[in-house]
Formats: C-alpha cells, structure tokens, sequence
C-alpha cells in the first residue's frame, strides 16, 4: 500500500478516535446532568399542612411542589396523571405551584397549570414565595410527599427517574406501592427538577418551618 | 460475499454494489440534517429553558441537540462528502444513526415513543442491504440501553435493581429486527446478484452485438466510403466528359435531363421540363424517325444498346452532331421500364473527321483531288471504258518545267504560289466535266472525260501548256516556269489506271528530254521503251536477289585517282557493271536510273561497299599502312534515305577489316540537296564512322556556297562537264579556277573527273588542282589491272612525261 494511503488512513482513523471520545463526553455530560438529583430537605416532624392544603382525612393525599415553567416536571405530572389512573379514587392531589413575588397571572396559564386543573379530586394552590414548598424541605420542581388519612408523611422525594425522564421509577413504584398498601421498597426518591427556590427568595426551609 | 457468481457478474455486482451505498450514504446525509433540525427542535419545544425559581437558562437539552447533534451529524456529512460509498462511511453512519436514536430517546424524556427511532434507524440502515452495518448499530444501542440497564437500572428500567427479564425482553426486539432485516439484507442481496449475473449475461451479449454492430457498421462504411469514391469517380468522369446524363422512365413517360444534357444545347435547368417532347422536338427532321426508330427497337428489347449520331438545334439555332448512347433496364418481367444513356456533342469530332474526309482526299495547298482521287476516276473511267468501248478519255500527265529552280531560288513561299495559280488555271482551262489532280510535288493530271479522239485531248493540252507559257508575277518576283505535258488515250490495251498514269509519265518525261514546254502523246516507241524499261527493273530485281546472285552478274571496276603533283595512284572509283546473262555488259547509264526507281540500287549499293572494302583491305595487307590510298564508292540518293545505311557500312567495317580511312563514299550534289533526306545529319554520322565523304560531279546541282560549308566532306569533284570545255571556253577555265580556289579556302581535295588529254591536264596543273581521274590515266580497269597500277605506282605522269 502506497504511504499516502496508509497516512490517508491513519488520518482518518485518528479523526474518528476523536470524533468518539468527544461524543462519549458529550453524551456522558448530558447524562450527567440529567441523573444529577436537586437538593431537598427533610420534612420537618409534626409538620402542620397549612389550611390552604386541606389534606383529606379519609383517604392519603398526595401533595405535589412544582415549578409551573419547569419543563421536566411534565414528566412528574404525567406520573401523577398515570397514578390516578393505577389507583383511581386512592388519594387526593394538592398541587402546590411556586410563584415568585408579584408574579403575574401568565405564571398561572402554563400546560403545568392546565394539566393540574385536570386533576381528580385535586386542589391546585399557588405558593407565592415559596413558603409552604420550603415548610416540607421542598426545593425542586416535582417533589412529592404523600400523607396517610393521619396527616403523616408517607412518602417523600420524586416520581422520574430523572430528568423529565417518564416512565416508571423508584418514586413513582413506591408512591403507587404505599397506594396499593403494599410495602414500598422506598420511601423516599430523588427529585428531578427545576429549582423552585429562586436566588432572591428570601424564605429558607428552615424559615418555613419556623 | 461475491464468491458464488463469476468475474462478469461480479464486476456488475460491484458496480450496483457501489451505487447502492453512493446512493445510501446520500439519502443518509439527508436524513442526518433533517434529525439534527428535528432534535434540536424537539430540544426547543419540549425544554427550551430551566428555572430556578422566577429565573431561567437556556436547557441544557437545547444545548445537547445543537452540540451533540451537529457532532453526529457532521462527522456523517464530511465522509459521505469525502469517502462517498466506502466502507469507514457507512460504518460511521451506522454507530452515528443509533446515537442519534439515544439522543432523541433522552432529550424527549424516554419516551416509549422515541424509542421507535432505534428500529427506524435500523431498518433505515438495512437500505445499505449489508447486514454486517446491525452488528455495530446494535452494538451502540447495548452499550447506550442494555449497559445502562444492567449498571444504572433505574434509569432503564424505572426500578433500583436490574430486571434481566426486561433486559431479555429489550434485546430481544433488537434482535428480532436484526434478524429480520438480516434475512432481508440476504435476500435482497441474493436478488441482486441475481440482477448482476442476468445484467452482466446482457451486457457480453450486448458487447457481443455491438461488436457484431461495430464489425457490421464499419464494413458499411468501407463500403460507404468506396461507393462515395465510386460515385465522385462517377461525378468527375462525367464531368470530365462533358456527357449529358438522361434517365426515361418509360412508365411515368418522364426524362429526367441533367443539367449538362441542357447546357449541351445551350439551354438553362429551368428551360427544359421532363417530357420526351423536349428531346424530340429537338432533333432535326433528318434524324428524327431514325432516333424514333432506335428508341422503339431499345424499349421494345429488340436491342439491348443504342448508338446513335443524330443532329439536334441549339438554342441558337445552329445545329449540332450529338452521339446517343443508352442501355435499357428490365423489371423481373423483362419488360423494359427504363432507358438511360448519355448525349455528348460531336460536333466537333464530325467537322474534324469532314476535314479529314477532304484531306484524305485534296491536296492541302491547292485543294485539288489528290493522287488516290484522281486514280480512283481513272479507274472509275477505265471500267467504263471497258463497258463502252466508244467511249473515249485521255489522261494528261504534266510536270513545270524548272519548278525546282523557282522553289530553291525564290523560296517555298513562292513555290507554293506558284502551284496554287497552276491549280487555278487548270480549273479555269478546263470543262467541269473534267477533273485535275496534284500528284505531288509540281506533277499534276487531267482526266480529260468523254473526248471525242486524241486531237481534242491534243488541242486542250495545247491550250494548257499555252496558259502557262508566258511569264508572271507572284509575290513581286518574274515568274517562268512552263508546263510539258504527256497524254495518253484511252485503250483496250489498259487493264488499270495505273498502266495509264505510267505511260502518261513516260510521255511527259519524253516531251520534258526533247525540248520541254509541249505535249507529247504516248506512242508504240514509247510503249516500247516502257516495256524495255521494264524488263530491265524484271532482271536487275531477279539479278541482286541475294548476294551470291550479285556476285554472279555485277562486277566492280576501278578507276585510279592520280596526284597530279607526283604521278602517283593515291585511290580509286570503285564503278559497278552488270554483265547480263544474256544482253551482256549493260551501261550503268541504263541499269543505275532503274535501279534507283526500282530501289534495287539498295543491294547494288551494299554490294558494292562490301566488295570494294574487300578490295581496299586487301591492297592494304599488300601495301601497307602507310601507303596514300583511298577507294571511293558511289552513295546513291536512294541509300542515303535507307535507314539501314549506316548499320550496313558498320556491318561492312567490322567483317571485311577495312580502315574507315580508307572508305570514301561520293554523293552527288543533287542527292545532298534532296530537301527530303536529312542529309547533313546521315552524313554527320559517316563521318563518326571515321568514313570520308565527297561531293561528286559538282557543278551540276544548285548548291549554294552557304551549303557546301554545312556539308561535312572532304573532298570536291569536278563534273566532267567543266572539263570538256576547259580548254575551249575561258569561262569554264575560269569556274573551275574558282572551284579549286574555293576548294582550297575550304581546306577540301579537288579532284578533276573526266581529264581526257593532255592540255587538261596541263590546266588543271596550272590550277594546282591536286587530283584528278580519267581516261587520259586510265580508263576504270578490272581488279587485277588496278593492282598492277598500284604496283606501278607512278603510273599516268610517267606516260604524260613519256
């Protein structure tokens, strides 16, 4: 074989040696980023749902923290939308929608807002500030905390294996498991999602709990 | 993977092998800039930002599809572009096709949906039709999804630990499809081996054919090629011809007339349509039913060419001769359907050959009838003769007496005038009834028809001659030149035209020798002398038969040349003598003239040389080298015009040893003069034979001065004229002083011929004329006389001075 094939060659075997290793980064940072698990923090014991929750007493409550803008909690809304399907009448849905201060009404007509008015037996509560997201530790777009007829938390953390990611995951089993009155094999998930704790929100966690 | 069919259909195979995946690659450089567009903008629509709180960023989906989408798709696009349809190309297309599917799945939330893209992607690839392309493909999606599954189940599978089962169960959709779209790669394969074998089976049979085509389309052209060269052959001889092509479709009745047809009689293409009319109307009434006659006979097949002159008007109204020639062409009935031919003008040929007509048979200068007209009229008149004895005719036969003499001193210019007014006054003389000829030269005939007896012929001659009598002016010069005439009656003696021309010639010779200027009929005497003459030309002819025969008649006599300075005998004249079996000795003066017309003086001559060089060649063994002695042989006119003179005397050289030296050979005057013979170039050439020559009996002929220079001679000989009367007359002393003068100037021998006495001699001494021969010396003696003189040596000025 003549040198310039075989420097021909080599070219393009070094080019495409490159070639596959930026994309191998490539893909290895887009999967990192959609497998890396927002903050959250810990319900606080003896938590009291504010008034405007009106968690049921009959039956559990599934309460949702969103972020209306938050692309990948369509993907948690979707996990909602199938649990009520899996388990049709077992539980009641709170969706608590962040608001930023003097946030106007296009913060209340996204597909979120839309979806969640859809919701059976589900009271959608806007949450200017917040407060309430911060009182139970959540600071992510798509935490879930699930309380029994008691008031006490049941479940607590995410419904997506990641990222706007659907279908099922650990949450999600779990959530529907606790539903079914089977043993979870967790009781706690890591939530996915857009930060519903903006950088001038002046209330903290621990603020909200008091 | 081409193991199984042959070379042919493999490199077809190869061939739609390459376009499939040139083609392939193209449609995937499409479908890798339409999912690019498509993943950035689902990236877009279905994540354009991310909030922190009231706060937002660009999603870091949108950035993924825009980088990690134009890093899948450019790679692809830059190989199809530069490695279009190899191997690296597809490959890379493959791995880059299933991770686009992973990136699609992913930024669209793994969605089951989105997952359809991976069995697209690979059904897309088997487009490719190589199965081998599902093993990378399916390799990307177990290192993206089964891998994942197994070490991150969660973000397959949805639960925290791994789910063989599932995995199974998603491996095994890849599978299926591999397989399924590995069995079509096969069997799509296998189909265009197929097509490749069939197509390559076409293709030799096409090559076969278009070489058969090519073979086939090249002989036509050579074909082509000469039948182009045979019709510009064609074109140009007819051209070159000047024929005029015309083609009669005799079942249209149309005639096609080309061009050149209608130039011939000096019409235009457009004057002449293409009806038979046109030529018909044509054609003179004189020739018109035998062209019509020739054109029936040719279309009715009773002939199979036409060949005919015919004369046809011109457009100028002239006519003109045209030559007709035409073939006829049957149909497979053998009925005739059409003449072709061609017309060529001959107009000129037939005014030649008419030109032609009146030369054969006129004289040029005069425009009389010439010697073969005039004896077919006599002949003509003999027959008649012969049917009716009463009937009666003469023939004049008439010479001008010193014509030569006009013709040498004025000129041929007035020669010819002179023969042109001789003509005219004959035709004036003379009845229509009449007819005169040139015979040649200044001879010319008259067959006087129907006259009454031989006084009427006698009195018409009369009136000739007197026309011709006195003198006249032509071209400014006092002309005289009369006419002597012989006649001759017609006779039952005459059998031929010829006899009677003969006898009219011997009459006019007679009238010319006995005082010229008159008439002279032919009479018994003549008639007589005619026949003597005859049986002289008879037995001269039998006598030089051969040489043997020559030997046995004629004998050579010499006559010895003296030096009149010493007496002594420096050569001889070698003279023929013809001892006839029966008449005896006959004198040269009756023989030679005979046998100069009879041209028996050919082998007379040859004869002659050949024994006189014998002679001299002899008397050369006995005297030696260094004696002065020349033999001298007479050269007729008649064997200075033989083309065989020149190889004979060569012959003669060589056989008989003789020296050229010793040759001499005397021409008379009048034989040099003959305007005839090219005399000067056969003498030229004797005398490259190292032969001398002389001029014999000068003084009688009309050489001009300027002449005697151009003739190459050496030597001059007195006629024996000037001599007899040398002694009597001054002025014949007084010419032949001046020839010897002239001779001496000219650096030539004189000789004196004829010396008979002794006061000759004494004058020619006193001339210092150098030689001399006569009977004074000796009269011409037989061989063995001659040697005795030789011997002698000093022979006649010992009898002078006795």
């Amino acid at each position: 074989m003549r040198l310039v094939a075989k420097v021909r060659i080599a070219w393009v075997g070094v080019v495409l040696g490159l070639w596959a290793v930026a994309v191998v980064v490539a893909f290895g940072a887009l999967w990192r980023y959609g497998n890396t698990p927002g903050e959250q923090d810990v319900l606080p014991a003896g938590w009291v749902a504010p008034g405007a929750l009106g968690l049921a007493d009959d039956r559990p409550t599934l309460v949702l923290f969103a972020h209306p803008r938050c692309p990948c909690t369509r993907a948690t809304m979707t996990a909602l939308e199938r649990l009520q399907r899996d388990v049709p009448g077992g539980f009641a849905a709170r969706v608590v929608f962040y608001e930023p201060e003097g946030a106007d009404a296009s913060w209340r007509e996204t597909d979120l807002w839309a979806r969640a008015g859809k919701l059976v037996d589900c009271r959608v509560v806007a949450d200017p500030g917040s407060e309430i997201a911060a009182s139970v530790g959540a600071l992510v777009s798509g935490h879930v905390v699930l309380f029994d007829g008691d008031g006490a938390a049941q479940f607590c953390g995410g419904l997506t294996s990641s990222r706007g990611h659907e279908g099922d995951s650990v949450g999600f089993l779990a959530v529907r498991a606790i539903l079914r009155d089977l043993e979870p094999v967790s009781r706690e998930a890591k939530v996915y999602g857009c930060s519903i704790k903006g950088s001038n929100c002046s209330v903290t966690c621990d603020d909200a709990r008091g | 993977m081409t193991a199984d069919i042959d070379e042919p259909a493999r490199v077809v195979y190869q061939e739609a092998e390459q376009q499939l995946y040139r083609r392939t690659d193209f449609l995937f450089g499409i479908l890798f800039v339409v999912q690019f567009i498509a993943v950035v903008a689902a990236a877009l629509i279905l994540t354009p930002r991310t909030w922190s709180g009231a706060e937002s960023s660009v999603h870091m989906h949108v950035w993924a599809g825009l980088g990690l989408g134009a890093l899948l798709t450019a790679m692809p696009l830059v190989l199809i572009a530069l490695r279009r349809g190899q191997a690296v190309t597809r490959y890379t297309i493959a791995v880059s096709q299933m991770l686009f599917s992973a990136l699609l799945i992913h930024l669209t939330g793994g969605r089951i949906e989105a997952h359809f893209h991976i069995f697209g992607s690979l059904a897309f690839l088997a487009f490719y039709r190589d199965w081998r392309l599902l093993i990378p493909a399916t390799g990307v999606i177990l290192v993206d999804h089964l891998a994942r599954g197994i070490f991150w189940p969660e973000s397959v599978f949805g639960v925290l630990t791994a789910s063989p089962w599932r995995a199974f169960e998603h491996a095994g959709w890849v599978l299926f499809e591999d397989v399924f779209l590995t069995v079509s790669c096969v069997q799509a394969r296998r189909e265009m081996k197929q097509i490749a074998t069939s197509r390559a089976r076409i293709e030799g049979a096409y090559a076969d054919a278009e070489r058969v085509i090519e073979e086939r389309t090249s002989e036509l052209e050579s074909r082509t090629a000469a039948l182009e060269q045979s019709e510009e052959r064609f074109r140009l001889a007819v051209q070159g011809s000047q024929d005029g092509l015309w083609d009669w479709n005799l079942v249209s009745k149309k005639v096609y007339y080309a061009p050149q047809w209608k130039q011939l009689i000096g019409f235009a293409e457009d004057e002449i349509g293409d009806s038979p009319d046109e030529w018909f109307s044509r054609i003179t009434s004189e020739h018109l039913a035998a062209f019509h006659e020739a054109i029936t006979e040719l279309s009715d097949g009773r002939s199979q060419v036409l060949d005919i002159e015919l004369e046809m008007t011109h457009a100028d109204g002239e006519s003109r001769w045209m030559l007709c020639r035409a073939a006829a062409q049957k149909d497979a009935n053998g009925v005739v359907t059409r003449l072709a031919g061609s017309l060529a003008d001959i107009s000129e040929l037939k005014a030649a050959q008419e030109r032609l007509r009146i030369l054969a048979h006129h004289d040029r200068l005069t425009g009389l009838p010439n010697r073969g007209v005039f004896t077919e009229r006599v002949s003509h008149a003999v027959a008649l003769a012969k049917r009716d004895p009463e009937r009666k005719f003469a023939v004049l036969f008439g010479d001008f007496d010193g014509f030569k003499t006009v013709n040498d001193s004025l000129g041929h210019g007035v020669g010819d005038a002179m023969l042109v007014r001789a003509a005219r006054c004959f035709r004036e003389e003379l009845r229509d009834t009449d007819t005169v000829a040139r015979m040649g030269g200044d001879e010319f005939a008259v067959l006087l028809d129907n006259v009454e007896s031989g006084k009427d012929a006698m009195r018409l001659a009369g009136r000739l001659i007197d026309a011709f009598r006195g003198p006249y002016m032509l071209k400014g010069h006092e002309v005289v030149s009369t006419l002597s005439l012989g006649l001759v009656m017609s006779g039952p003696e005459y059998e031929s035209a010829e006899d009677m021309l003969r006898d009219a010639d011997a009459a006019m010779y007679q009238a010319k020798t006995t005082g010229k200027s008159q008439v002279r009929i032919f009479d018994e005497k003549m008639h007589q002398a005619a026949l003597q003459r005859l049986d002289t030309e008879r037995a001269l002819r039998q006598a030089t038969r051969d040489m043997d025969a020559m030997d046995a008649e004629l004998r050579l006599q010499y006559q010895p040349i003296i030096d009149l300075t010493n007496g002594s005998t420096v050569g001889f004249e070698a003279l023929v003598r013809w001892e006839h079996p029966t008449e005896g000795l006959i004198s040269p003066d009756m023989f030679i003239p005979v046998a100069e017309e009879s041209g028996s003086i050919i082998p007379i001559g040859h004869w002659t040389l050949r024994r006189a060089a014998e002679r001299m060649a002899a008397w050369r063994k006995e005297f030696g080298p260094d004696r002065k002695l020349v033999m001298n042989v007479n050269l007729s006119r008649r064997q200075l015009s033989d083309l065989g003179l020149l190889p004979m005397l060569k012959r003669v050289l060589e056989e008989t040893g003789v020296r050229p030296q010793d040759l001499k050979l005397e021409l008379t005057e009048t034989a040099m003069m003959d305007s005839r013979i090219d005399a000067i170039t056969v003498m030229n050439k004797i005398r490259e034979l190292g032969i001398s020559l002389a001029m014999d009996d000068f003084g009688t002929g009309q050489s001009s001065l300027s002449c005697l220079r151009q003739f190459p001679i050496q030597t001059l000989k007195i006629d024996r004229s000037f001599l007899l009367n040398i002694t009597q007359k001054r002025e014949f002393s007084a010419v032949v002083h001046a020839i010897i003068a002239l001779a001496y100037n000219l650096n030539l021998d004189i000789v004196a011929e004829g010396l008979e006495d002794e006061s000759q001699l004494a004058q020619l001494q006193a001339m210092d004329c150098t030689y001399a021969q006569g009977y004074f010396f000796s009269p011409p003696v037989d061989v063995a006389e001659a040697t005795r003189v030789l011997r002698q040596n000093v022979l006649c000025l010992g009898k002078n001075a006795a």
